[in-house]
């Protein structure tokens, strides 16, 4: 019997994320209450190697895993982007955690295995895979979400993401199975592979998978009208959670977009193109709009966070009307490139930027009162003026400004629509960028302008892990700002690859 | 073909029964023996893994988890039960939608159906199990590590769920001791 070669060397960062989180999961029984931070040393120290390892397979280009994984440099941008983000999370969380009694151990595994499964996704080369992925990284985060058990409001999360997701996973599958009836395989170069290519001509059948599987994903990116679970679930969800759901999933599902959609839909692109240009029209609209009417900075950066997924959908609309423009096929697969690349930066620069301001609601917060509405940002810049200060930076990056790692991806995002002949999703995003101006904008006037009315609560202390991610993001969003050219060079190197 | 009909017969009546017992522990015995006869049919198929599977999965767990919900839900309000499932609206949509469930097995079973487009070794490997193996643990062997870690996020999911409750319970009583 011939025995396909196992190649664990292709899924290193993956394997060891999961064995620190078992690792995680052992300490925890044996060690004593009061020195549970050093399991947030041992998750971090995990990660480090995980990156290491990630950048270590950086140049391999092939599948492992009889074509269930595909071990590209694309595939490990986004595994950096994971491990960052879930680095940030360890970092934000240990403060907040203890002032709600929420036991560290199980919060770390949790958040380790469900960066494994965004790692899977993002590595899929197959639609089982992809959705094993998902699952995993999904049933993590309904656990998470629901960790203050005797917190009404974490239940309502928890309960309302489980039911809305599990549908959206079943509309997914349905899609999936679809695609397996009419390919017979469920390999992602199935429409290519495919012997029988009649059935890929008749019209419907195609679509079929292609409607559901984008209802599937754009529940999970957040998309209007597929986002109503997202204000109550980041609301009710412990907030270090909250800025870890912002960006994992979101970044995952935009992952496996990019490579189904330009892969294996590639024969489709006028569907999807009108699909997602409606998604993204929506999205930024709806988003922008009701953001300005929040008074808790929760529920105000859950909305921000449903505008960013609309601008992201320009660059992946973008990309599939590259694909399509008559004019050398040289140049088309260029403009197509530039734009998955300016959906990569962006999605690079959204992680730093949100989850630091994340960082900032939660390191404000006290045991007794979490100090998320705006009211309470009254006044900060004179009691807390670094705070202050770094919060602002964060949140003239979410809008665009220029200097600062938000405007790079903006830029390249709104350049690639003008380039492609999308200049009606240009013109909308940047009238809704001034739009997302204004509620920004607010908070610093609030910050730096408004005294505070009554009574002051002061806020927590300054002196936590929480203080060190903020500096570091915010650190990053100003390096990048500035100097930008690695991190697009090294998307743009990726999705040459990818798409060659 | 004498067996499959005599297979066929016990299936037919067996879930009959289970729908017109009154008493719902009788109800999920005769869906033990449904079961049962569902493995002989899929072994007349010699389809032998799913035979088992048949066996060991639905006799085997799933029944076993009806027997407890039927022992912990409270059946004396059975009158409640039935008139909450014979509002007339109900009783429509659930005619409904047999009817649909019956034209489209109508129309396949007229037409046939067309397995052909799954081209894999499995459909006409001579060992089922054999092939049904070699497909889990060499071509998806990677998805199906990841779904190991998968059930251990869902066990520990449970778990966890489960103890916050009796640990939340036990600070209320401590606090009302003192």
């Amino acid at each position: 019997m011939q025995i396909p070669p196992i190649d664990f060397t292709a899924v290193y960062p993956e394997v060891i994320v999961a064995l620190v989180g078992l690792l995680v999961l052992a300490v925890d029984i044996f060690i004593k209450p009061q020195r549970k931070t050093s399991l947030s040393a041992i998750a971090l120290v995990g990660l480090v190697l995980a990156f290491l390892t990630t950048m270590l397979i950086w140049d391999r280009n092939e599948t492992a895993f009889s074509g269930m994984v595909a071990v590209d440099s694309y595939a490990q941008f986004f595994k950096l982007i994971f491990i960052f983000s879930a680095a940030l999370t360890v970092l934000i969380s240990p403060r907040y955690l203890s002032l709600n009694n929420i036991s560290v151990g199980e919060y770390l595994e949790l958040v380790l295995f469900c960066t494994v499964g965004m790692m899977v996704m993002a590595s899929a080369n197959d639609l089982v895979t992809i959705y094993i992925g998902l699952e995993l990284m999904a049933i993590s985060i309904y656990l998470m979400a629901g960790f203050q058990r005797d917190n009404p409001r974490s239940c309502e999360a928890s309960m309302k993401y489980f039911l809305l997701g599990s549908f959206a996973s079943a509309l997914l599958l349905y899609g999936m199975s679809f695609f397996y009836g009419i390919t017979g395989t469920t390999s992602l170069q199935g429409f290519t592979l495919s012997p029988n290519s009649n059935i890929i001509d008749s019209e419907v059948m195609t679509r079929l998978p292609l409607v559901l599987m984008t209802v599937g994903f754009a529940f999970k990116i957040a998309a209007v009208p597929f986002h109503m679970w997202t204000p109550d679930v980041y609301e009710g969800a412990p907030t270090p959670l909250t800025a870890f759901m912002s960006v994992g999933p979101k970044v995952a599902a935009f992952a496996v977009i990019m490579r189904v959609y330009m892969k294996t839909f590639g024969a489709l692109v006028p569907d999807w193109v009108q699909m997602f240009t409606l998604l993204s029209i929506l999205t930024m609209i709806y988003g922008n709009v009701v953001a300005v009417a929040q008074k808790s900075m929760k529920r105000m950066l859950a909305y921000s966070s449903i505008a960013h997924a609309g601008y992201l959908l320009i660059g992946i609309v973008s990309a599939g009307t590259a694909t399509e423009m008559t004019g050398g096929k040289a140049m088309s697969a260029t403009f197509a490139s530039e734009s998955m690349m300016s959906v990569m930066v962006y999605l690079f620069a959204y992680m730093f930027m949100n989850l630091g301001t994340f960082a900032v609601v939660i390191s404000l917060g006290r045991a007794d009162n979490p100090r998320d509405s705006l009211a309470d940002y009254a006044g900060l810049a004179k009691r807390r003026p670094l705070t202050a200060l770094l919060m602002t930076i964060l949140l003239l990056s979410l809008m665009g400004f220029p200097g600062t790692f938000g405007f790079i991806g903006k830029f390249y995002i709104f350049k690639a629509a003008i380039v492609t002949g999308n200049l009606t999703l240009a013109v909308v995003g940047v009238l809704m960028s001034v739009v997302a101006a204004f509620y920004y904008v607010r908070v610093v006037l609030y910050m730096y302008m408004r005294e505070p009315e009554g009574e002051v609560l002061a806020e927590g202390d300054a002196i936590s892990s929480t203080m060190y991610a903020i500096v570091v993001t915010t650190m990053f969003t100003l390096l990048f700002g500035v100097a930008p050219g690695f991190i697009i060079d090294m998307a743009r190197y990726t999705i040459e690859r990818m798409l060659a | 073909m004498v067996s499959f009909y005599i297979l066929a017969a016990i299936t037919l009546i067996s879930s009959l029964m289970v729908i017109s017992r009154r008493n719902p522990m009788h109800s999920a015995l005769w869906l033990l023996v449904t079961f049962f006869s569902l493995a002989g049919i899929y072994l007349l198929l010699s389809a032998e893994f799913i035979a088992a599977v048949q066996i060991i999965i639905y006799a085997g767990g799933v029944l076993v988890l009806y027997i407890f919900v039927i022992m912990l839900v409270d059946l004396s309000k059975e009158a409640a039960l039935r008139a909450a499932f014979h509002k007339p609206a109900q009783v429509g949509f659930a005619a409904l939608f047999a009817a649909m469930v019956m034209a489209v097995v109508l129309t396949v079973a007229k037409r046939g159906i067309e397995p052909s487009r799954i081209q894999e070794a499995a459909v006409n490997a001579p060992d089922t199990t054999r092939a049904f193996a070699h497909e889990l643990f060499l071509t998806y062997l990677y998805p199906f590590e990841i779904a190991s870690i998968l059930l251990l996020v869902a066990m520990i999911g449970s778990v966890i769920l489960a103890r916050r409750g009796v640990a939340a319970a036990d600070t209320v009583r401590e606090k009302e001791a003192r």
